[in-house]
């Protein structure tokens, strides 16, 4: 039997260094690493998540319940880095990968899937380029996913529709990389053409095109042999 | 720094029996207090959460609610998650695909492709002549695009033999017959087309490299002078 998790993270960040107590934080609800359900503190309300193959479920006061645990969170954290006497900020680099969601197929939309996980503090930056000229329509960016050793995992999109050449990338920002983004690419090679069929259509064109210069050459000749009898 | 608290309800059961409701407190990545409903009890993994989880274990009411908890919130939102979510399941699309051709002695590639599925659990594997391949594959773990749908690709190096049979089969919830996927060695759309061309090229110029030839034959054997 499969072992379910259905889990909810309140989590807070905090940093005590000289003018940038800059607080945020997020609420999310999930089941088996995906969510379900976050809090958006810009928006001042709950968002969903559930997939479109399931039944409507309804968040009824998780919103409210979660600003009051934000609160309380802020308040813990700065207690807590007192209590644990600032200790080295734990860092993590993330692992990135790309991929696209569907089967490629040219002038078919699709995403692109970038899977950034393992990193901590749950603070990044994904970008995307195309043709290495940045994107910024089409992406969309997911929760912090927790992750059983304290690390995180996040997910961003970006909807693109493949043409052959096109070369896509996204760029990881996180702290604990020191300044080197990690970007990984995706080239548009749709199907590897098999070598032979090209390779004979090569061959075969060049020695038509040799066959017509030679009957040509030969049309030519036979004309001028003409000509020069006329001539005597 | 970062500072989270995690609540989980875990279980494997269908009936919840194995229910268990964590709460843990993490501060700077690692979990300092971890709080379990089946022992009714905190435990510290740090020196700071140790002692914190002596003031919550000391807490009657705390523990009183840490256990019926199990009941209260993970049971009842786990019966409306699993009947709304979690029992659904959603069919791959299978797509098989050549990805390299055999060339001299370098094996052909075939990849099978499992495309937006749910749930994550799958089984992939080939089959030549209906004969299970586990030498020469390579597969991914499913992969998931954080938006509940999956993904599980294989790869096999084979040799191609004429008359034999690879199959690619992809067991999953939602199928109760497993999906299965034959290669067909067919000539593609596109390498048709270069055939086609290609041997157009070819029989065109041969066809006017002979029309010359002759041409030009007959215009020199046609007029043989005989001098005067």
């Amino acid at each position: 039997e499969i072992v379910h998790d259905y889990f909810s993270i309140h989590g807070c960040s905090y940093t005590d260094e000289e003018g940038m107590q800059a607080v945020d934080g997020e609420d999310m609800h999930g089941i088996d690493n995906e969510e379900m359900w976050h809090a958006d503190y810009n928006l001042k309300t709950g968002v969903l998540s559930l997939p479109d193959f399931g039944d409507p479920i309804t968040f009824p006061r998780f919103y409210e319940t979660s600003v009051i645990e934000m609160t309380g969170c802020k308040a813990n954290i700065v207690s807590l880095t007192k209590i644990f006497n600032s200790p080295p900020p734990e860092m993590d680099p993330p692992q990135t990968s790309i991929y696209p969601k569907d089967d490629v197929e040219l002038g078919v939309q699709n995403t692109l899937v970038c899977h950034a996980t393992g990193f901590y503090p749950p603070s990044i930056r994904i970008l995307w380029t195309m043709n290495n000229v940045n994107v910024t329509e089409g992406i969309s960016l997911s929760q912090y996913r927790p992750r059983v050793d304290g690390t995180f995992n996040i997910f961003s999109t970006f909807r693109f529709t493949p043409a052959e050449g096109d070369i896509y990338s996204c760029r990881v920002i996180h702290e604990a990389l020191l300044g080197q983004p990690q970007a990984k690419i995706y080239d548009v090679d749709v199907a590897i053409p098999s070598v032979g069929p090209s390779v004979f259509c090569g061959v075969a064109l060049s020695l038509g095109l040799l066959g017509i210069v030679t009957g040509t050459f030969f049309f030519i000749k036979a004309f001028n042999y003409n000509v020069d009898m006329e001539v005597n | 720094y970062y500072d989270y608290t995690k609540f989980e309800c875990i279980y494997s059961t269908s009936d919840y029996s194995d229910m268990v409701y964590l709460v843990s407190l993490s501060f700077n990545k690692f979990v300092d207090i971890k709080c379990n409903s089946t022992e009714v009890k905190c435990v510290g993994f740090t020196e700071q959460g140790v002692k914190f989880a002596d003031n919550f274990n000391k807490d009657k009411a705390f523990l009183q609610n840490l256990k019926a908890s199990v009941d209260t919130f993970c049971r009842h939102n786990a019966e409306i998650i699993d009947s709304a979510v979690r029992d659904k399941a959603v069919k791959p699309k299978v797509i098989m695909k050549s990805v390299k051709q055999a060339e001299g002695r370098h094996p052909a590639m075939l990849q099978c492709s499992a495309y937006e599925f749910y749930p994550k659990k799958i089984k992939m594997y080939w089959l030549r002549d209906s004969k299970v391949i586990t030498s020469d594959v390579t597969s991914t773990m499913e992969m998931a695009n954080g938006n509940w749908y999956y993904q599980i690709h294989s790869h096999l190096e084979y040799t191609p033999k004429n008359g034999e049979k690879i199959q690619c089969v992809v067991e999953h919830a939602s199928s109760t017959q497993p999906i299965t996927k034959e290669w067909n060695p067919h000539i593609s759309e596109s390498d048709r087309n270069k055939f086609a061309i290609g041997a157009s090229g070819l029989v065109l110029g041969i066809i006017i490299a002979i029309a010359g030839l002759i041409y030009y034959k007959k215009k020199s054997t046609g007029r043989i002078l005989v001098p005067n």
